[in-house]
């Protein structure tokens, strides 16, 4: 019986206050590290004609897009800004994605444990002012790219709901039936002692 | 065993105190006024008879495509909702994140959607169990009021649907200044709800 108890205490203690005791948390986004990768594959190093040197082959730079950015993402980087020619990989020389301004404010929103997006304003003399939006999504492990400045058109219809649920009558009731317990607890002991 | 007894009551009361207190803080974003105090801009709120939704001709709009997305922080205050019918009125927020929801009403920002000063599909969600608890008594024909920007958009209430949570259909492009109200269903249902009610309006008035 002690154990059952220490074991219920110990577990509510670990999940904290807050409940869906089992819901899984992944954190937040790396947002810097994964924006590093993103540039490392987009803005790589070419030779005077515009062929990358890193890569022979459109199907190896896909590979490695498709580690950090869902599959239709990357599939827009890699027509937009590469192509194969004769066995080499060229960058095709235009204007390249808004960058993330690491040094100045962003908001990152949590939209669900599995998605958070990203907005960033800005203004520069190319593109006047602009408003930067990624979406990342929690998928196979790890946090990937889902979307930028809207890219990937949704495959559905429309928009996702909103997570329009609190938790907070459910853990009302946990602390209410942990109370419960305690004084259950309490009084069957004054019985025995009685 | 009597220490492990205080400790399971305490935690408990701490968890329901805590709790209790953020509930009752989000709660907080709704004010309520009596039927009889309905204020001025929303006198014809009991008008359910069927009324024309505004021509988008006639109304002082902007054409969506060209106007650039506001520039609203997530969390900023946009506006206020307000349903006469349930004496309530709604502080708007910018996102529909789970920080957002939090705070009272949300504003979804999409692809799909407007704010409520361009032609098209406006969307509000809110916590059922919070803020949205009364939406259950609306009916067709009812008014809403959405006060933007120093106006007041009157929409009425056109359809209401119980969806499942996974739909996308609902938070879709519109030609026709819309606005949807979005919350959780069943509304008793304790925990994550697997439904969601949702409320349709169209424009009939703006000034």
């Amino acid at each position: 019986m002690k154990k059952l108890v220490v074991a219920v205490l110990v577990l509510v203690t670990l999940t904290g206050l807050q409940i869906p005791v089992f819901a899984e948390n992944h954190g937040e986004p790396p947002v810097k590290e994964l924006e590093q990768q993103f540039y490392d594959l987009i803005y790589m190093e070419t030779a005077e004609n515009y062929e990358v040197e890193q890569y022979d082959s459109l199907d190896r730079l896909e590979e490695d897009m498709k580690s950090i950015m869902v599959w239709p993402l990357a599939d827009h980087y890699l027509d937009t800004y590469f192509e194969e020619r004769d066995g080499n990989v060229y960058l095709i020389p235009t204007e390249g994605p808004i960058r993330l301004n690491m040094d100045e404010d962003y908001t990152l929103e949590k939209i669900s444990d599995e998605e958070y997006k990203l907005t960033q304003h800005g203004e520069n003399a190319l593109r006047g002012e602009y408003t930067l939006t990624i979406t990342y999504s929690y998928e196979a492990g790890k946090w990937v790219f889902g979307n930028r400045m809207d890219i990937v058109s949704s495959s559905e219809d429309g928009g996702e709901m909103p997570d329009t649920a609190t938790s907070l009558p459910n853990a009302m009731a946990f602390g209410g039936a942990l109370m419960a317990a305690g004084a259950l607890l309490l009084i069957s002991r004054r019985k025995r002692i009685a | 065993m009597k220490k492990l007894g205080v400790l399971l009551l305490l935690t408990g009361l701490i968890m329901m105190a805590w709790n209790g207190y953020s509930f009752w803080q989000q709660t907080q974003a709704v004010a309520t006024y009596s039927t009889e105090k309905v204020p001025e801009p929303y006198k014809d709120w009991d008008q359910t008879a069927y009324q024309q939704e505004l021509p988008i001709a006639e109304k002082d709009m902007t054409d969506t495509k060209k106007t650039p997305a506001p520039e609203y922080n997530t969390g900023d205050k946009v506006g206020t909702l307000n349903i006469p019918l349930i004496g309530q009125q709604y502080e708007v927020y910018w996102g529909t994140g789970i920080d957002t929801l939090k705070q009272g009403v949300g504003m979804y920002d999409s692809e799909w959607t407007v704010t409520p000063d361009q032609s098209g599909h406006v969307v509000l969600a809110g916590h059922r169990d919070t803020v949205f608890r009364q939406l259950g008594k609306l009916q067709e024909g009812d008014h809403l009021y959405v006060d933007y920007e120093d106006k007041t958009y009157d929409y009425q209430i056109r359809k209401i649907w119980i969806t499942d949570e996974d739909d996308r259909t609902v938070i879709v492009n519109k030609d026709k200044p819309t606005l949807t109200l979005i919350t959780c269903y069943p509304f008793d249902f304790i925990g994550s709800a697997p439904d969601r009610y949702i409320v349709q309006a169209e424009l009939v008035s703006a000034e």
